[in-house]
C-alpha cells in the first residue's frame, strides 16, 4: 500500500470536485480503471540483482533469484546431516557466506521460553503425591504446577501413580465442557470444527 | 430343439482345439475335483453324447467324443500360436531366454489351475521376494531414517498389489472373461470375485497371538508379518476366487522371478529398476505426526542439540481477520524448519512437522549404492551406509 493511495481521497476533498461524501467511505479508490494507470501500477522496480552496477560480474553471469517460497523437506538442514556425510563440510564451508548467522535472533513466539529445568529431586515429587493423596480437592494440577515451579504436563506424569483415582473428576470436568460446548451457537461451533480440521491438515502438513 | 454348436462357430479362436496332441498327463491333475464349475464351450461339447443329432447331420468328431478330461488351463503349445504373448514378450523386452511357455505360465493363477506344475505361484513366490528384498534395500539405503509406518507404506506403494495391478495393466495384460483350455494364453487367467461376493478367509494369520486382545504392534509386524506390515494368510495357496488386483500382482512377481529363473540376478533386478522403482512417490505426504512439538524436543534431546524454540520469522495481519505468521524453530542459532499458519500455535506445529519430516527424509544422495551392487563382478569396495538408530519415542 503506497501513500498514493491514502492521499487520494484527500487530494479529492480538498480539490473540491464533484464527489459526495459517501464515496470517501469506499475502502478502495479507483487506481487500476485505464491503460495508462495499470501500467504505471505494475511497473515496478527490478530486483536489485537484475541491476547493473560497479559490483556486478563484468563477463557473462548467472541471475539466480528465485521467487519466495515456503522450503522443501527434502533440504536436511546442516545440523541434521550425520557425522559421516560429506556434505557436511561443504555446506559448513559455504554456509558462513549464503547464510550469514543473524546477530540477533528473532523474537520467540513465547514471551517466556518454556525450557525444561529439572530442578525437582525424589523428595519434591513424593511431596507432590503426598498433597494430592492427602487434599485432592484443593491441590489440583494447576496449582501444584504454580508451587513447584514446572509444567502441568509434568505434574500429571508424576500424579499418574501416586494412587489417587481421578475418574470422578475427570467425568465432572468434561461434563462441564459438554454443557459448555451446547449453550455455543452455530457459528462458534462451526468455527471450533474449522479450527480441529485445521490443526489435523497441519499435523499431515497439507 | 436343435443344439448349436458354438465352438464350430468360431474355431479359429480357440488355439488349444486345433492342436491335438496333449502333452500333460492327465495324473498330474489332483485337486481338479476340487475346483468350482466353470461354463466351458469345449467341454460341453465333450459331454454331449451320441444321442444328439446336430444341425449339419455330421458326428462329434474324433478327438471331443474321446477326451473327456479337459484342463484348467490352456496347453503349453498354445504359448507359441499366440500373438499377444509374443507382444507382450516383445513389449518388455525380455530376453530371449525366457521363453514363451514360461511366460504363458506366468500368466495362469492358482485358483485358475491348482496344479502347481501349471500355475505362477512359485514363481510369484520367488519374484516377490526378488521384488521386496530390491524395493526394500533401495528404501532403506536412499532414506536411512524413516519411521517404520512409513516405510511400511512406501514400500506398499512401490510393490503393493495395486501398483502391481497398474504395472500390469500398463504392459498391457487383460483379463480373460473365465479360465479354460481354451483361451489364449495371452490373457491373464484367475477365476473372478463376483459382484458383491464376499471375499472368502484364507484361514487366519499366521501370527502366533491371534487373540484379539493382543496389541498388533509395529515391532511385531516386523517379525511376524509380511513387507507391508500386513498379516500373512495360514493357507497361501488357495483355488478361491480372488481380487483382479491379487492376481495382477502374482503374475507381475511372476515375471520377475522368470526373469530371474531364465536371465539371472542381474537382470531380476534391472527388471524392478525399470519398472517398480522407476515410478515416483511423494514419501513426504506419507507422514502424519501426533504431537509434533513433543517429538522434535525428544529429538534434539536425545541428539544432543539445543532445545528447540519457535520464534516468529515475520507476521502480518495479527488483528485482522486473516492473519499469516511465518515461525521458524530454532536449535540454538540454527534454524531446523519453518511454517507458516494463521495463528501462532498452528504455524509452529507446521514448523514442528517440517522440522521433523527434514529430519526423518535425510537421504545420502538419489545414487546410493546398495547391497546387491557387490554381486556385480569387479564391485568397488564396499563402504557401509548410514544406518539410524530409529524413530524418535515420544
Amino acid at each position: 500500500m503506497d501513500a498514493r493511495l491514502l492521499r487520494r481521497p484527500v487530494i479529492d476533498l480538498l480539490s473540491g470536485r464533484g464527489q459526495c461524501l459517501t464515496s470517501l467511505n469506499a475502502s478502495s479508490p479507483r487506481h487500476q480503471s485505464s491503460y495508462r494507470r495499470t501500467k504505471q501500477h505494475l511497473n515496478i522496480k527490478p530486483d536489485s540483482s537484475f541491476l547493473i552496477s560497479n559490483e556486478s560480474p563484468k563477463q557473462d553471469h548467472i541471475i539466480f533469484n528465485p521467487p519466495s517460497a515456503s522450503p522443501s523437506v527434502l533440504h536436511t538442514p546442516l545440523k541434521f546431516l550425520p557425522k559421516e556425510d560429506k556434505r557436511r563440510q561443504l555446506l559448513a564451508a559455504t554456509a558462513e557466506k549464503l547464510n550469514p548467522v543473524p546477530s540477533r535472533l528473532p523474537p520467540p513466539v513465547s514471551r517466556k521460553p518454556k525450557m525444561p529445568h529439572h530442578h525437582l529431586s525424589d523428595a519434591d515429587i513424593a511431596e507432590i503425591q503426598r498433597l494430592k493423596r492427602d487434599e485432592p480437592e484443593k491441590w489440583n494440577n494447576m496449582k501444584l504446577s504454580r508451587k513447584f515451579n514446572c509444567s502441568s504436563m509434568f505434574i500429571s506424569i508424576c500424579l499418574s501413580q501416586c494412587g489417587y483415582d481421578d475418574t470422578v473428576t475427570r467425568k465432572a470436568e468434561k461434563a462441564r465442557l459438554d454443557g459448555v460446548m451446547d449453550r455455543w451457537g452455530p457459528r462458534r461451533r462451526m468455527a471450533h470444527e474449522d479450527k480441529l480440521k485445521r490443526m489435523e491438515i497441519a499435523l499431515r502438513d497439507e | 430343439m436343435k443344439r448349436l454348436r458354438l465352438e464350430r462357430w468360431s474355431g479359429q479362436l480357440f488355439t488349444a482345439r486345433s492342436t491335438p496332441a496333449r502333452i500333460r498327463p492327465c495324473c498330474l491333475r489332483q485337486q481338479q475335483a476340487a475346483l468350482p464349475p466353470r461354463i466351458r464351450f469345449s467341454s460341453s461339447a465333450a459331454v454331449l453324447h451320441d444321442d444328439l443329432i446336430m444341425e449339419d447331420g455330421e458326428e462329434l468328431d474324433e478327438e471331443s467324443s474321446t477326451s473327456n478330461t479337459n484342463y484348467p488351463s490352456p496347453p503349453l503349445e498354445a504359448a507359441f500360436n499366440s500373438s499377444k504373448l509374443a507382444a507382450l514378450h516383445a513389449r518388455l523386452n525380455l530376453s530371449q531366454k525366457v521363453p514363451l511357455q514360461t511366460m504363458a505360465r506366468t500368466l495362469v493363477d492358482p485358483s485358475a489351475d491348482s496344479n502347481a506344475d501349471f500355475n505362477n505361484a512359485a514363481l510369484a513366490n520367488l519374484g516377490g521376494s526378488i521384488m521386496s528384498y530390491h524395493v526394500s534395500e533401495w528404501l532403506l539405503c536412499t532414506y536411512p531414517r524413516l519411521p517404520m509406518t512409513v516405510l511400511f507404506a512406501a514400500a506398499y506403494a512401490y510393490s503393493g498389489p495395486k501398483t502391481l495391478q497398474l504395472v500390469g495393466k500398463e504392459w498391457g495384460v487383460e483379463t480373460a472373461a473365465a479360465p479354460g483350455e481354451e483361451v489364449d494364453p495371452g490373457y491373464l487367467q484367475f477365476s473372478k470375485l463376483k459382484p458383491g461376493q464376499a471375499l472368502q478367509s484364507q484361514g487366519g494369520s499366521i501370527r502366533p497371538d491371534r487373540k484379539s486382545y493382543y496389541r498388533r504392534g509395529i515391532s511385531s509386524r516386523v517379525v511376524y508379518d509380511d513387507e507391508f506390515g500386513d498379516t500373512v494368510s495360514k493357507q497361501a495357496e488357495s483355488d478361491l476366487p480372488l481380487p483382479t488386483e491379487h492376481a495382477y500382482a502374482s503374475f507381475v512377481k511372476a515375471v520377475v522371478g522368470s526373469v530371474y529363473l531364465h536371465s539371472g540376478s542381474a537382470a531380476a533386478k534391472t527388471f524392478v529398476t525399470n519398472h517398480i522403482l522407476s515410478r515416483y512417490l511423494q514419501i513426504a505426504s506419507l507422514f502424519q505426526f501426533k504431537e509434533p512439538v513433543r517429538e522434535l524436543s525428544r529429538l534434539c534431546a536425545r541428539e544432543g542439540f539445543e532445545y528447540p524454540v519457535a520464534r516468529i520469522l515475520s507476521e502480518t495481519g495479527r488483528r485482522s481477520r486473516h492473519p499469516v505468521f511465518v515461525v521458524g524453530i530454532f536449535s540454538g542459532k540454527d534454524k531446523l524448519g519453518e511454517g507458516a499458519g494463521p495463528s501462532l500455535g498452528e504455524a509452529r506445529t507446521r514448523a514442528c512437522v517440517h522440522a521433523l519430516k527434514a529430519w526423518y527424509l535425510y537421504s545420502p544422495g538419489a545414487n546410493v549404492r546398495v547391497p546387491s551392487e557387490m554381486e556385480a563382478a569387479g564391485a568397488k569396495e564396499w563402504e557401509p551406509v548410514h544406518i539410524d538408530i530409529g524413530e524418535v519415542i515420544h
